[in-house]
């Protein structure tokens, strides 16, 4: 890594003119966003009738988008936070996308429960506020619970990623020479001059964040699975949950981690940043949470056989052989059967093969979580209630929609904010010179 | 704007933020601040583009303790507003489900505590982060949209060294013709009097 390769951070941002793939990938992703502001529109104005759910299956897409995009963003978070406090230093250049990653994947996750909602003009009911009729939420609501830990979660990741930026933001305030960038970046630099007083706070502050983000890492997706588990439903109720929803939640992150930062790597010319060695490192983190999902699987299995309820066997069954079965198979084959080419270090360095098996584990791990949903409802314990779940236009339309949502965002982040922390990147640069000089 | 020196104007005509002086590596600059220090400066400021260990206990002695809490009241801000959020959280629940709307549901206990804590816990995290980040703002200062090392001509601009020490004029030893000598003598270069507006 050299002084020249850093300044490719800046001028990305600020001087190079966007190539017509970007700006095609950006076309694509605002038509998806259209799609999403018209699934939007209908939903409001007709109701979700018209998504696939029903009686008894009331959870379909919506709630499972939800947990796979909440789920995309733990990585992120993992990555800034709990790799710092292990003082992991090769985080530093990916930490930025992966934070800005974890906000718009929880941006889009916090979309669904609101579209679920059947009245949605009345989502502020699930905040404590002092209404008119006396009443408050209900406290011991799984329900309630995640919408404190997903507001949580957002507002503690935008704080960290801001922090993180400030620097950044003063350092492209100084490189540029157009007026309204100067203001821009000035107004939201803060007036950032790298004073050293100013240092020793933002260090500690940073420290801080890492410490208090790490504790969501493991919590927020912990508290999406309790609104499977503190019901009776078989297939749900099951106290894995918590640990295998994290294990899966970073296993999915690092699957988006690597699907972005392939292409980074590639076409945006950070090959000498994003190196292969953490290409590598993030690949072996699939394949350790990869196989944590896998043993929970087997668990599930072993758990609904020991458990001798016969309600919790037929759920099993029901899943693997059942109608649902090709989505079941589905999600083996890509969770389990995929992440074990990463054994191999050619693979952790081939960016085909790496882009190709997150991908895959993504359409996996949405897959798993429609499994349990849909699985566990549509054949709960009274076979008169038994029925099926078949997605709409309008279900597949929220889907797409939220992937061009966050594709859009995400495309707009890279060209307007340093896709890699500059300062961080520069202490790395200066620590690696100084090692350099004392083994002379 | 950027007044080269004149060794001969001891008294400048113009209010006056310091001497500044550009290094080449974080090593220099530290070497400088402690040169600084030892030559009797007091009033100090130093400009990186990282945070540079141990470099603020030199500019400015009150960083010196070691350890978090010993430079910053900020891990002691974090805690008091995590305990006030976690008061508030599960204040919050109590209240509402004991003492303001108590509901018997099957006959459970109207303080029903462990439902209680995910809450509890979100809000302590939510208030801990609000208040460290916003800790850092108020105590540096922040926002504060200009300041005079802005009128540096190299301040920032790429191919130019970051690595900046200010000897200020207000400290009682400053004079320009003095702190000239001192970081030209420590290895520093560039050398501009940075006017204070």
């Amino acid at each position: 890594m050299k002084e020249q390769d850093l300044s490719i951070i800046s001028e990305w941002v600020l001087l190079r003119k966007k190539s017509s793939g970007f700006l095609g990938l950006l076309g694509l992703s605002s038509l998806l966003l259209l799609v999403l502001g018209l699934t939007v529109y209908y939903l409001f104005t007709r109701g979700v009738g018209v998504f696939g759910i029903n009686i008894p299956v009331v959870w379909g897409f919506d709630i499972t988008n939800f947990v796979w995009w909440i789920g995309i963003g733990h990585a992120g978070t993992f990555i800034s936070a709990f790799l710092l406090l292990m003082r992991q230093n090769w985080r530093s250049s990916i930490n930025r996308f992966a934070e800005a990653m974890t906000l718009f994947a929880v941006t889009c996750a916090g979309l669904f429960p609101v579209l679920h909602l059947g009245r949605p003009q009345y989502l502020y009911w699930l905040l404590p506020y002092p209404d008119t009729m006396g009443t408050w939420p209900q406290w011991r609501s799984p329900l309630v619970w995640d919408v404190f830990a997903v507001t949580t979660y957002f507002l503690v990741s935008l704080l960290f990623w801001y922090v993180g930026l400030i620097p950044d933001l003063a350092v492209l305030r100084d490189q540029t020479t157009s007026r309204l960038k100067q203001f821009l970046y000035g107004i939201f630099a803060l007036g950032w001059r790298g004073s050293v007083r100013h240092w020793e706070h933002y260090q500690v502050v940073y420290l801080l964040l890492a410490g208090l983000a790490t504790a969501l890492v493991v919590s927020v997706h912990s508290v999406v699975s309790l609104d499977f588990t503190a019901s009776i439903v078989p297939g749900w109720h099951s106290t894995i949950f918590p640990p295998y929803f994290v294990a899966g939640a970073i296993f999915s992150g690092f699957a988006m981690v690597l699907t972005i930062a392939v292409p980074l790597r590639t076409y945006f010319g950070f090959k000498h940043l994003i190196t292969e060695a953490h290409l590598d490192k993030a690949a072996k983190l699939i394949l350790v949470t990869g196989l944590i999902v896998a043993y929970s699987y087997v668990m599930e299995g072993f758990t609904a056989w020991y458990s001798n309820s016969s309600f919790e066997k037929f759920t099993w069954v029901n899943r693997a052989l059942g109608p649902y079965a090709p989505l079941f198979w589905l999600l083996l084959v890509c969770n389990v059967a995929l992440p074990q080419f990463f054994w191999s270090a050619k693979c952790r360095k081939n960016g085909a093969i790496l882009l190709s098996v997150s991908l895959g584990i993504q359409l996996g791990m949405w897959a798993e979580r429609f499994v349990i949903i849909v699985t566990s409802l549509h054949r709960n314990v009274m076979p008169s209630r038994w029925g099926m779940y078949y997605p709409t236009v309008w279900d597949w339309g929220a889907l797409l929609g939220s992937i061009g949502l966050f594709g859009f965002a995400f495309l707009l982040f890279l060209a307007f904010i340093p896709a890699i922390s500059i300062s961080e990147m520069r202490k790395l640069l200066s620590e690696e010179k100084s090692d350099a000089n004392t083994n002379k | 704007m950027p007044i080269p020196i004149n060794d001969s104007q001891e008294n400048t005509p113009f209010a006056l933020y310091g001497l500044a002086a550009e290094f080449k590596s974080p090593e220099a600059l530290l070497l400088a601040a402690k040169g600084a220090r030892n030559a009797g400066f007091t009033k100090m400021e130093a400009f990186t583009p990282f945070h540079i260990e141990s470099l603020a206990g030199i500019i400015d002695p009150s960083f010196s303790g070691r350890g978090l809490s010993r430079t910053s009241f900020l891990p002691g801000i974090t805690l008091i507003s995590a305990l006030i959020g976690m008061g508030t959280g599960f204040g919050m629940q109590y209240y509402s489900a004991v003492l303001d709307y108590p509901q018997t549901v099957a006959g459970r206990p109207h303080a029903s505590w462990p439902a209680f804590i995910p809450i509890t816990f979100e809000m302590t995290i939510l208030f801990a982060g609000v208040a460290a980040v916003f800790g850092m703002l108020i105590i540096n200062g922040l926002p504060r949209l200009h300041h005079p090392i802005f009128f540096h001509p190299n301040y920032g601009k790429p191919r130019h060294s970051q690595y900046i020490l200010v000897i200020k004029a207000n400290d009682p030893l400053y004079s320009t013709s003095a702190a000239t000598r001192l970081l030209e003598r420590l290895a520093g270069y560039n050398l501009v009097e940075v006017p204070l507006r």
